[in-house]
C-alpha cells in the first residue's frame, strides 16, 4: 500500500534484528502502518461500512450519529487509508472543529485548517527530526494529505446544504445539492477508490460509482451556488440543523439513479424526462402515502391517497415561500428544557402508608423580543411503553403568563393518578403556547402598464429592460423578492405578482395572490386565530374569495413524520391600482406590504425516567 | 529707469523708491500668475467629464435612528466646459412606509461650466427633509438602495483645425497634408466627437464629405443629440443624421447604442490646398442614475 511499509519489510528481511525499526516518516505513520496491516484491505472495510451506515443512517436520520461516523470515518481514513499520514493535522482539526464546536467565519476556518496543517507538520517533522529518524522536511512532507480527508467530511455533514439554507434557494431550485446530499455515500466512495482488491467486481463498482456520480450531475441541474459567496463558516450543529431541515424539507423520491436507469431500460429518456420527472413524483408520493399516512400499498386506500397527493402538488404550485428576515436578529422563541436537576432515577417506598410524592421538574425557555403577552397551558404524562400503559400527569403551575422579553419558568410533573408508578416511563411534557403573532413582509416595485407590448417599439422596450434591471439591482438581490418573516415558531409566507414570483408589478395588471403558513419550529400549529394581507386596499379583488386577504382556519392539517407543516390559505386574483404618480415610464414606485398571522402552537419534549421500589430497611 | 542709489539727495532716493514699488507689483503679478496648464490659454474643452453629484459628509448620516428626521444635502458640481440647464434631479425606490422625504423631486435651472472666469465650474447644493420612521416589530435594521435620477440639457462643441486638399495629384505642392482619419479624447462633456473622417472627392466641382461619430462616453444615457450648427471656416456645412427618418438634425440614442453617425457634405471651389477651421455645436439631454443606500437602524439598539 505504501512505500513505508515495503521499506520496513525490505529492511525486516535485510536486517533480522530482534527489535523493530520505524520508518522515517515518523510514529503516527508507523501506528498506521501497523494498524493497516492488521485491517487487510481498509478501503474494501471502509466501503462496505460507509454503504451501510449511510444506508441505515438514512433510515434512522439522526443527524448525531451522522457527526459520529463522520468523525468516525475522518480518522479511519487518515490511519488506515493515508496510512496514518495526515493523523496529527485531522486529530487537531477534529479536536478544533468538534469539541470546541469551532464556528467562525470562512476565511478563519480556511485559516484553522491551514493550521491544524502546519500543526501537523510542525509536529511531526520536529519528531522526526529529533528522534533522527529522517529530516524535519521528510517527517512533516506527509501531513499534506491531511486536507482530503477533511474535505470529505465537511461534504458529507452538509457544507452543502448549510451553504444553500444560507442561501435561502428553495429545494425545487437545487436538484443537485439534494441529490448529492441524499444519494452519495462520499465515504463509501473514498473506500472504493482506495481498496486494494483488484477484480471484476470491484472494477465494476468503480466503474458504477463514477456512471453513478455523473448521472448525478446529469439529472441535477448544477446551480450557481458558490459564486462570490461569503458567508459564516457553520459549527457542527448549524451543520447538521440544515442537513437535518433539508432532509425534512426534501422530497422522499426514489434514487435518480435507479429512476433513470429505470427509463433508460424502458428506451424513454428523452430530452424532456417526463418518464424520470413521473417516476420520481410517483415515488415521493407513495412514501408518503406508505410512511407517513401509514397505508399498505396495493390498496385501494393506497391508490386514493397516491392520486390525492398528485392533486395536492398540482393545486401546490401556487404555493409560495418565504425567508427567514435577516434584519431581526431575535425571533420568538420556546423550548422545555430538562435541567440537570431532572430525577432520571427516582425511588419510592414500597409498601408505604402513604404514597411517596414524586415529582419532575422542567424548564420553559421563551424569548419573546416583541414582548407579546403569552399565555402557556401546560400538561404532562407518563408513559409507559411496555406495557403500554398512560398515567395522567398534574403540573403545578399549569398555566403561565409570559411578557418579558426572555423569561424562564420551572414548572413540576407530578403523577396524578392513585396507582403509584413503577418501572421506565416516558415523562412527556407538552406547552400550549396561545395567540403567538408573527409578522412578515413582501416588496414590491410597480412600473407603468406597456399598453400595446406587441407594437411597442424596440427601444421603448429597451429602455423598459433597463428600468426592470435597474430595479431588480436595487431592490430585488438575491432571494428578497421572497417575503421575509421573523424565524418566529411559525410565520406567514405570502407573495403576489404575474408571475407570483415576480416583484414588478405592472399598473392595473391582474395579478395572484397566494399565501401560506409555515411552520418553522419544532412543535406543531394547533390552530390559526386570524391572518390577514394589509396594504392591499388599493387592489380590487378580481377572483376569488375576500379569504385570501383575511380569515380564521380551523381545519389545521397534522404536521408530518417527514413534511413541514404548511398550511396553504386560499388563492385568489386582484387588479393592482393605477398609479397616477407613475407619469413618467422611467420611474417606478417602491411598496413594502405586511401580513400577519395569530396561532396557537404545541411543544413537546419527552425524558425517560425510572422509578424504583425500595423496600423499608434499604435493599431495592 | 536707472535704480541705483546714489548720493545725490532726496530726488534719488524718491526713484530708488519707484523702482522698489515697480519691482514688487512685478514680482506679485509674476507670483500670481497661473499653475500648470489651466491658465487663460488653457483648453476647457478637452477630456470627457459629466455633472458630479454627490452628498455632502453626514448629510444624510451612515446610520439613520428611527424616528428621527435628517438631512440629505446633495453637491452638484459641474466640471463639464458647458452649461447645464434645466435640470432635475429625483429620488426614486424609497418606501415612504420607513422614509418620507420632501421634496422628491428638487429642479435647478442653470449650473455654468468651466471657463476662463470659472475655471472649477459651479456647484449648487440641494437640500432635502428626511424624516425615518419606524422599524417593523424587533427588526434591528432596515436598508433601503434608491436611486438618484438626474435629468438635464447640455451643449458640446467640437472645433479643429483640418487639411483641405481637393487635387490629390499636386505632389510636389507645398501646402498641407490632408489627414484622411482623425480621433479625439473628448471635447470636456460626456457627448464626444470620437473620430472625423474626410472624404474628397476630386474633380471640377470637388465634393467634400466629414463623417462624424458622436459617442457617448458619460455614465449616463442620452436620448437625444440635436445639430445647431456645423461650419467649414465661415461656411455652413449640409449635414444629417444617415440613420433618421424624420428628423435628419437630430439622432436618437438607443439603450444599447450610444452613438451615431453625423454626415456633412461642402462643394469646394479652391483647387489648392488650404487649412481651416471644422466646427459643430450639438446640444443633447442627459440622464444619469446612482444607487444610493440609506440605513436606518432601530433607536433602542446600542452600537
Amino acid at each position: 500500500m505504501s512505500s513505508d511499509t515495503s521499506e520496513d519489510t525490505k529492511r525486516e528481511k535485510t536486517e533480522p534484528k530482534p527489535e523493530r525499526r520505524y520508518s522515517s516518516s515518523g510514529m503516527m505513520a508507523n501506528m498506521g502502518a501497523g494498524a493497516s496491516t492488521a485491517i487487510k484491505d481498509p478501503g474494501l472495510v471502509l466501503f462496505i461500512i460507509g454503504l451501510l451506515t449511510f444506508y441505515f443512517n438514512e433510515s434512522i436520520q439522526n443527524p448525531w450519529l451522522s457527526l459520529f461516523l463522520g468523525s468516525i470515518f475522518l480518522l479511519y481514513t487518515a490511519l488506515f487509508i493515508f496510512n496514518g499520514r495526515g493523523l496529527v493535522s485531522v486529530i487537531v482539526f477534529l479536536v478544533w472543529y468538534v469539541f470546541l464546536s469551532g464556528s467562525t467565519a470562512y476565511t478563519a476556518v480556511l485559516w484553522a485548517m491551514l493550521a491544524s496543517l502546519v500543526i501537523g507538520i510542525v509536529l511531526k517533522g520536529l519528531f522526526t527530526s529529533i528522534t533522527k529518524k529522517g529530516t524535519f522536511l521528510e517527517g512533516g512532507s506527509g501531513e499534506a494529505v491531511a486536507i482530503v480527508p477533511i474535505a470529505i467530511f465537511f461534504i458529507d455533514l452538509g457544507a452543502v446544504e448549510y451553504i444553500s439554507g444560507l442561501l435561502h434557494i428553495p429545494l425545487t431550485n437545487m436538484p443537485l445539492a439534494i441529490t448529492l446530499l441524499t444519494f452519495t455515500p462520499w465515504w463509501a466512495l473514498v473506500g472504493l477508490f482506495t481498496t486494494k482488491k483488484e477484480n471484476i467486481i470491484i472494477s465494476i463498482c468503480k466503474l458504477l460509482a463514477v456512471v453513478y456520480i455523473l448521472s448525478m450531475f446529469f439529472v441535477g441541474v448544477a446551480p450557481d451556488l458558490y459564486t462570490g459567496y461569503q458567508q459564516a463558516l457553520p459549527g457542527p450543529d448549524a451543520l447538521l440543523a440544515a442537513k437535518q431541515e433539508l432532509q425534512a424539507q426534501a422530497p422522499k423520491r426514489e434514487n435518480p439513479f435507479i429512476s433513470y436507469m429505470a427509463c433508460a431500460l424502458k428506451g424513454e429518456i428523452t430530452t424532456t424526462n417526463t418518464c424520470f420527472q413521473q417516476r420520481q413524483e410517483t415515488s415521493e408520493f407513495e412514501y408518503a402515502c406508505k410512511n407517513v399516512e401509514k397505508l399498505q400499498p396495493d390498496t385501494s386506500a393506497f391508490a386514493k391517497c397516491v392520486q390525492k397527493q398528485r392533486e395536492r402538488k398540482e393545486q401546490g404550485l401556487l404555493q409560495v415561500s418565504g425567508i427567514s428576515d435577516p434584519t431581526i436578529k431575535l425571533p420568538t422563541k420556546a423550548e422545555i428544557i430538562i435541567t440537570d436537576y431532572f430525577p432520571k432515577v427516582s425511588y419510592r417506598q414500597a409498601g408505604a402508608a402513604e404514597p411517596t410524592l414524586l415529582s419532575f421538574p422542567a424548564d420553559i425557555k421563551i424569548t419573546n423580543p416583541r414582548q407579546q403577552q403569552i399565555t402557556v397551558e401546560v400538561s404532562c404524562s407518563f408513559n409507559k411503553t411496555t406495557p403500554k400503559d398512560q398515567v395522567k400527569g398534574k403540573v403545578t403551575p399549569s398555566r403561565l403568563t409570559i411578557v418579558g422579553a426572555e423569561e424562564a419558568r420551572t414548572i413540576l410533573c407530578e403523577p396524578d393518578s392513585p396507582l403509584p408508578l413503577n418501572g421506565t416511563y416516558k415523562v412527556v411534557y407538552e406547552a400550549k403556547l396561545l395567540n403567538l403573532a408573527s409578522t412578515s413582509r413582501l416588496s414590491r416595485a410597480f412600473i407603468q402598464r406597456l399598453q400595446n407590448p406587441g407594437a411597442a417599439s424596440k427601444d421603448l422596450l429597451a429602455t423598459r429592460e433597463t428600468l426592470i434591471r435597474d430595479i431588480m439591482l436595487a431592490h430585488f438581490q438575491g432571494q428578497s423578492h421572497l417575503s421575509l418573516g421573523a424565524a418566529d415558531l411559525a410565520r406567514i409566507n405570502f407573495a403576489f405578482g404575474n408571475p407570483l414570483q415576480s416583484p414588478i408589478v405592472e399598473s392595473g395588471q391582474d395579478v395572484a395572490l397566494s399565501s401560506s403558513i409555515e411552520n418553522v419550529g419544532p412543535g406543531m400549529i394547533t390552530s390559526i386565530h386570524s391572518y390577514a394581507i394589509l396594504g392591499l386596499d388599493e387592489f380590487t379583488l378580481s377572483g376569488g374569495s375576500e379569504s385570501c386577504l383575511r380569515g380564521t382556519i380551523t381545519d389545521i392539517p397534522p404536521r408530518g413524520a417527514y413534511a413541514k407543516q404548511i398550511i396553504y390559505l386560499p388563492n385568489c386574483f386582484l387588479t393592482s391600482p393605477t398609479f397616477t404618480e407613475l407619469v413618467d415610464p422611467d420611474d417606478y414606485v417602491f411598496k413594502e406590504y405586511n401580513a400577519v398571522v395569530t396561532y396557537d402552537y404545541v411543544l413537546k419534549r419527552e425524558a425517560d425516567i425510572e422509578v424504583k421500589e425500595v423496600l423499608v430497611g434499604g435493599a431495592s | 529707469m536707472k535704480c541705483s542709489l546714489s548720493k545725490n539727495g532726496p530726488r534719488n532716493q524718491n526713484r530708488w523708491w519707484k523702482c522698489a514699488t515697480v519691482m514688487g507689483l512685478l514680482l506679485f503679478l509674476v507670483s500670481c500668475g497661473t499653475s500648470g496648464g489651466e491658465g487663460l490659454g488653457y483648453n476647457y474643452k478637452q477630456g470627457v467629464s459629466e455633472l458630479q453629484v454627490r452628498f455632502i459628509n453626514n448629510a444624510p448620516p451612515d446610520r439613520i435612528y428611527s424616528n428621527s428626521a435628517f438631512k440629505m444635502i446633495l453637491e452638484l458640481e459641474n466640471p463639464t466646459a458647458y452649461d447645464i440647464t434645466d435640470g432635475d434631479l429625483k429620488l426614486l425606490g424609497l418606501d415612504d412606509k420607513y422614509f418620507q422625504i420632501t421634496p422628491l423631486e428638487h429642479p435647478f435651472r442653470l449650473l455654468p461650466g468651466r471657463s476662463v472666469t470659472n475655471p472649477v465650474g459651479d456647484r449648487v447644493f440641494l437640500e432635502f427633509d428626511g424624516t425615518a420612521l419606524q422599524l417593523i416589530e424587533s427588526a434591528e435594521e432596515y436598508t433601503a438602495n434608491y436611486y438618484l435620477k438626474m435629468k438635464y440639457k447640455s451643449t458640446s462643441e467640437f472645433s479643429d483645425t483640418i487639411c483641405i486638399n481637393p487635387n490629390l495629384y499636386a505632389v510636389y505642392d507645398a501646402g498641407c497634408t490632408v489627414e484622411p482619419q482623425k480621433s479625439y479624447g473628448g471635447q470636456g462633456g460626456p457627448l464626444t466627437v470620437t473620430s472625423l473622417e474626410e472624404i474628397i472627392s476630386p474633380g471640377g466641382t470637388a465634393q467634400l464629405e466629414f463623417r462624424f461619430i458622436i459617442e457617448n462616453r458619460g455614465s449616463g444615457k442620452i436620448e437625444f443629440v440635436n445639430l445647431k450648427k456645423a461650419r467649414l471656416g465661415s461656411e455652413e456645412l449640409f449635414c444629417g443624421f444617415p440613420r433618421e427618418t424624420i428628423n435628419k438634425q437630430s439622432a436618437r440614442f438607443t439603450d444599447e447604442k450610444q452613438q451615431a453617425v453625423l454626415i456633412c457634405k461642402s462643394q469646394l471651389r479652391d483647387q489648392s490646398s488650404y487649412t481651416t477651421t471644422l466646427s459643430l455645436d450639438l446640444a443633447y439631454d442627459y440622464e444619469v442614475k446612482q444607487m444610493q443606500t440609506l440605513r436606518m437602524v432601530s433607536s433602542s439598539v446600542i452600537r
